[in-house]
């Protein structure tokens, strides 16, 4: 969805005031698009927890943005 | 001549470290020769107070003792020769620490194994190393099921109690995992003397006292885990609470309340991301922070004391057994990471830094040849930074001679592994790993030079767009931290050393 979308750039801006969110799309690629390393999308992970309430697994890998948004909207039709 | 130990020099580093204490904490933190005189110290002196928790059971100094005689029993029990090598690849936690303890003292040889660690890459490392037995938590049995040596599951242990065997410091105590300049991990063969001259160094720091709490974040895989993250802490008798990961050993910040924390400067990055979000009661009761194992940036430190917590940095390689320097006093000068710890004899050849000591590594583990590259006939080992000193003796990392990239996450990376992965391409002509920033922040970089005959009529774009696929079909193929983020195609050469390779230094 897309307040998910706008929500994650805004915790991305808050948590690490460095990267640049204007161009993020979906599609953005993690790593090349945006130059996230496990470290920092650990802190992702942690804060994105915090903010939507819910647990990423320890298996989940995710490639893009949208890969994120997805796990995030589907993990908080889960707890509703 | 005087020698080293009887200067003047030597004298001023060792009273900068220990005229820090009292007489009861120099006692206290004295060397000791091994793992086995660790644990009996520990065991006398702290018995009743926790050594390890998990914030939902714990163990104290004296049953930890205990337990590591039943363990060590269970090794007897499944025929591991004395001196036989056993993987463990364990979480952290309290069956990793038992093992750790178990396997050293009964005079075998450990390898803490990478959790990240695939099973094709155990069955090339049991084989690599000469595995004699493999211990795994249940969630990694599956991933050693080729293996035609004893598998025991690190949650088993015996009722029979076994004595640690008759061991001293120049005995092997483990083997370390250590970034390969070729590709293959290499294994740096440390004693218990190493072992234990780096977890005592480790004690040397401004403010350190008996008992504090802490949370054991980095692996036991890695030196800096097992060194100061551990034993350094059962120097002190410290509580230490252990976490599966990383990310779970930060949640536990607020939740048990460490007092120290010894970290790579990545994950201080993160504590500090979100401490700037909930605020400071998200570090609890934390005052300290010792950091290392990667280039510490000195602004990390003005951000911690910003909350009243210290950070000492401090510097040293798995082939010195961890700690070579350290900062007691960082806010004198953020930018140097120290004094030379005692116990050590240091000297700089062409602005490298040579050191000589009781912690220094045996060598790598059956390859003579990368030995003798860092390791001189007179025992020097070649670490491979350039440093400066300054009048007062405090060093400064200023570049690397070798071409190991060191990430904010701690881990090492050679760029000629991940070359050598797109030099199997018909597609690559020369190409070029290097760090570089993207979006801000800290990535590995590759410029490829492509072979001119595979694009033959094809655009700029077409060409970019298949070397593209070709670095994410390589990324797919390697753990997260070595993927390649940003790619950059030549269309002139590459400036070039006399022997016509790529060079590093001059792009």
């Amino acid at each position: 969805m897309e307040n998910t979308l706008e929500k994650l750039k805004a915790l991305l801006k808050n948590s690490m005031p460095d990267t640049d969110t204007e161009q993020i799309t979906r599609d953005s690629d993690l790593l090349s698009d945006l130059g996230l390393d496990s470290l920092n999308l650990m802190l992702l992970a942690i804060v994105a927890e915090d903010e939507f309430n819910i647990r990423f697994e320890t298996g989940f890998h995710p490639e893009t943005v949208g890969d994120l948004c997805d796990y995030i909207d589907k993990a908080e039709a889960k707890t509703v | 001549m005087k020698s080293y130990f009887e200067s003047e020099r030597y004298e001023n580093s060792r009273k900068y470290f220990e005229d820090i204490f009292n007489d009861e904490l120099k006692a206290e933190f004295a060397y000791l020769p091994t793992v086995t005189a660790l644990l009996e110290k520990s065991c006398a002196h702290f018995s009743a107070h926790t050594a390890l928790t998990d914030t939902k059971s714990s163990v104290t100094y004296k049953e930890l003792y205990e337990q590591v005689a039943h363990r060590r029993a269970l090794l007897d029990e499944a025929g591991i020769p004395a001196g036989g090598h056993v993987g463990v690849m364990c979480r952290n936690n309290f069956d990793a620490a038992e093992w750790f303890l178990a396997v050293t003292t009964s005079g075998r040889v450990l390898m803490m194994m990478p959790v990240s660690l695939n099973a094709q890459a155990i069955t090339g490392i049991s084989a690599k190393f000469d595995y004699d037995a493999v211990i795994a938590d249940d969630e990694f049995l599956p991933l050693t099921e080729g293996l035609k040596i004893p598998v025991i599951d690190a949650a088993k242990t015996s009722e029979a109690v076994a004595d640690a065997a008759d061991i001293n410091a120049d005995t092997t105590a483990a083997i370390f995992f250590t970034g390969g300049t070729t590709g293959a991990p290499k294994g740096a063969v440390l004693t218990h003397g190493a072992l234990m001259r780096g977890s005592r160094n480790g004690c040397l720091y401004k403010g350190n006292t008996l008992h504090k709490k802490s949370i054991m974040m980095l692996p036991l895989s890695h030196i800096f885990g097992s060194v100061m993250g551990f034993l350094s802490g059962l120097y002190a008798g410290d509580t230490l609470c252990t976490c599966p990961d990383v990310k779970s050993g930060i949640g536990l910040i607020p939740v048990f309340r460490p007092t120290t924390l010894v970290l790579v400067p990545g994950i201080v990055e993160i504590i500090l991301g979100i401490a700037s979000m909930k605020g400071a009661a998200f570090l609890g009761d934390l005052h300290m922070v010792l950091c290392g194992a990667a280039p510490v940036p000195p602004r990390l430190m003005s951000e911690f004391k910003k909350y009243g917590i210290e950070m000492l940095a401090g510097y040293g390689l798995t082939e010195g057994a961890n700690l070579t320097a350290g900062n007691y006093d960082t806010d004198v000068k953020p930018h140097s990471m120290g004094h030379i710890y005692p116990g050590q004899d240091y000297r700089v050849v062409d602005g490298e830094l040579l050191i000589k000591g009781d912690n220094v590594m045996q060598g790598y583990y059956k390859d003579p040849e990368k030995t003798a590259e860092v390791l001189d006939s007179d025992g020097w080992l070649h670490t491979g930074d350039l440093v400066s000193f300054d009048d007062e003796g405090y060093i400064t990392i200023t570049g690397r001679k070798k071409n190991i990239i060191l990430l904010p996450n701690g881990e090492n990376v050679s760029p000629e592994e991940i070359e050598d992965l797109f030099y199997q391409s018909p597609m690559v002509r020369d190409c070029l790993v290097k760090e570089d920033l993207k979006n801000g922040h800290a990535v590995l970089a590759i410029e490829i030079l492509p072979v001119a005959q595979a694009f033959a009529g094809k655009t700029e774009q077409e060409t970019e767009a298949a070397l593209t696929a070709l670095m994410q079909e390589i990324n797919a193929r390697l753990p997260s931290y070595k993927r390649v983020a940003k790619l950059t195609v030549r269309t002139e050469d590459f400036k070039r050393t006399g022997a016509m390779k790529v060079s590093r230094l001059q792009q």
